[in-house]
């Protein structure tokens, strides 16, 4: 078989693995989705709460 | 009799060649008086090592220039110093060709033969250009603004550089129309600027020409910072430094709007790097040791490595923020592009007991020094001070924390399909977003709905879901909201996304509640 001959098999492989799952198993699949990443999601939202102490921060580096 | 003159006469101008001196710091003089700090300063150390990793070959010196931003200075603080400080600078500028005055004055009778010769002697300076430094004549202090160009696109370690944060300058040399790539550096004079002051200037050096804003000198910054809030000394001037309360009033003053990011976990810190400062949103970092901020600095681009896997939690994604291993920044103690390490270090939690955590970690910062060692104290970034035009109200934390579960998703249903799937969140000129959609391999339909039919905000907030290297689908968010899920504007196909992944795509962008542009 030839170079090109294996590449449309894989490529053929590839479209039925990825037509598998319909638009319905797929909206299940971004709410799961949105329940696995509850907690980084929360985490990416920590540095947004700023504390007084960090607004008074004298920057001043001498040599 | 007749009393002295004085203001009669014009500062002379001369353009002089000089070859490229072993040690830099000889083109300077050595400040008056007892030597408070070492001698070459450690920025004229590093200006030459700099240089001679760009190779330079020839300086061009004009003795007489006028800075916009000393000139200010001189305004606002040094015309009213006892020393007569003069009102203007010289200039240095470099090349990597080596040439001498005769032959500079050839370059010159060439340029002024007609035809091609002013074309052709530009372009050989051009190509040999690595950009100027403003001499100011301020004793200790006479680093003025200075831009140069980078180096190159990999580190020896192989790590790619990315100067996201640059931007054209053009300057004019004796009657040449030069260019010169880089984001503009200067050492802080400790009359009018501190640290913060030089780090918030370069700054907005990038930002300020795309949003149409007037560049403000670091006179401006000190008072706008200082208007409505002194320092613990009383006084604004000599500079004692700014508070990140006072920086933020100075980027107010500047027509942008400033926003704080506290430190967080590394992963998070390096999201905010690469969504900022990859997006050409130059930032302020508040760096020193674990106990607070003492120092600022600037960030102009990013080292960037492999992606790593998710290790906590186990995700069925890559994070592109994984990438970030370290930064350049410039620091005024130094330079211009300084090398930065980042890695994790593990810091204890003040009181905490068992079974709390007792530690956490934050980002460390390994801060290169011109002799190739690193700073002795262990720094640690604190918070990241971005810019940002006073329309962009949507965060990167927002904008990831929607991305997230869009590139799970991804992730499941492309498992065993594809390499895995890698969620990165940028912004995006409009324009430029719409410029480049004509190579995403869109539908003619399509192609005509983004481009003529589809309203972006200014800047669009991009969930950008790759694989393998190719770019899968964006998610567009507006910016101009606060909320990520209240800001969705479209799923949009690119070129790595094959034909038969597209109901997949439209199926998230039902589920998002979204148009999908295939």
């Amino acid at each position: 078989m030839t170079g090109g001959g294996k590449d449309a098999r894989a490529a053929k492989q590839q479209d039925e693995a990825l037509t598998v799952l319909n638009e319905a198993e797929l909206l299940a699949l971004l709410e799961q989705a949105r329940q696995n990443v509850k907690q980084i999601a929360k985490r990416a939202l920590e540095g947004e709460v700023i504390s007084g102490e960090l607004l008074n921060m004298r920057l001043r580096a001498l040599l | 009799m007749t009393l002295a003159r004085r203001g009669h006469e014009y500062p002379e101008q001369h353009v002089r060649v000089y070859p490229w001196p072993a040690d830099v710091s000889r083109l300077y003089h050595k400040p008056p008086g007892p030597i408070e700090e070492v001698w070459p300063s450690t920025q004229l150390t590093y200006l030459g090592t700099y240089l001679q990793q760009l190779e330079c070959k020839t300086v061009v010196v004009e003795e007489h220039y006028i800075d916009r931003d000393y000139i200010y200075d001189v305004a606002l603080y040094y015309a009213r110093s006892l020393r007569a400080y003069p009102n203007y600078c010289q200039r240095i500028h470099f090349f990597s060709e080596e040439f001498d005055d005769p032959a500079w004055r050839r370059m010159l009778t060439e340029a002024g033969a007609g035809g091609d010769g002013l074309r052709a002697t530009t372009i050989r300076l051009q190509r040999a250009y690595l950009g100027f430094s403003v001499v100011r004549p301020l004793a200790g202090f006479p680093i003025g603004r200075t831009v140069l160009r980078t180096v190159g696109a990999t580190t020896k370690e192989g790590l790619r550089r990315e100067f996201t944060c640059i931007r054209d300058y053009a300057v004019h040399l004796a009657g040449y129309e030069l260019h010169v790539s880089g984001l503009a550096f200067q050492q802080q004079d400790r009359g009018v600027s501190a640290c913060a002051t030089t780090a918030l200037w370069s700054a907005l050096h990038h930002v300020a020409p795309i949003e149409r804003l007037p560049a403000v000198t670091p006179a401006e910054i000190t008072e706008a910072a200082t208007r409505y809030s002194l320092n613990a000394n009383g006084r604004s001037l000599p500079s004692e430094g700014l508070n990140i309360q006072q920086v933020c009033e100075a980027i107010r003053a500047a027509g942008l709007a400033p926003l704080v990011i506290q430190r967080s976990d590394p992963v998070e810190d390096k999201a905010q790097l690469l969504g900022y400062s990859g997006s050409g949103f130059a930032s302020v970092l508040a760096v020193g040791p674990v106990s607070g901020a003492t120092h600022a600095v600037c960030t102009v681009g990013l080292k960037l490595g492999a992606v790593q896997p998710a290790t906590n939690p186990p995700m069925h994604f890559l994070d592109a923020a994984t990438t970030v291993r370290g930064l350049y920044i410039h620091d005024d103690r130094l330079g211009p592009y300084a090398s930065v390490e980042l890695y994790d270090k593990t810091v204890s939690i003040e009181g905490a007991k068992p079974p709390q955590p007792t530690f956490r970690l934050h980002t460390g910062m390994r801060i290169r020094w011109p002799d190739g060692t690193y700073e002795a104290e262990e720094w640690m970034l604190h918070a990241v001070i971005v810019p940002v035009p006073i329309k962009l109200r949507l965060t990167i934390a927002r904008i990831r924390s929607l991305g997230y579960s869009i590139a799970e998703a991804a992730g499941m249903a492309f498992a065993g399909t594809m390499p895995s799937v890698q969620l990165d969140c940028r912004y995006r000129l409009a324009t430029d977003y719409r410029a480049s959609a004509f190579g995403f391999g869109l539908s003619e339909s399509s192609l005509f709905q983004l481009t003529c039919e589809t309203v972006l905000s200014r800047y669009v907030g991009a969930i950008e879901i790759s694989s393998g290297g190719r770019a899968l689908f964006d998610v567009l968010l507006d910016t101009t909201e606060n909320v990520a899920h209240r800001a969705l504007l479209a799923c949009v196909r690119r070129e790595g996304l094959p034909e038969a992944a597209i109901p997949v795509m439209k199926a998230f962008a039902k589920g998002l509640e979204t148009v999908a542009i295939a």
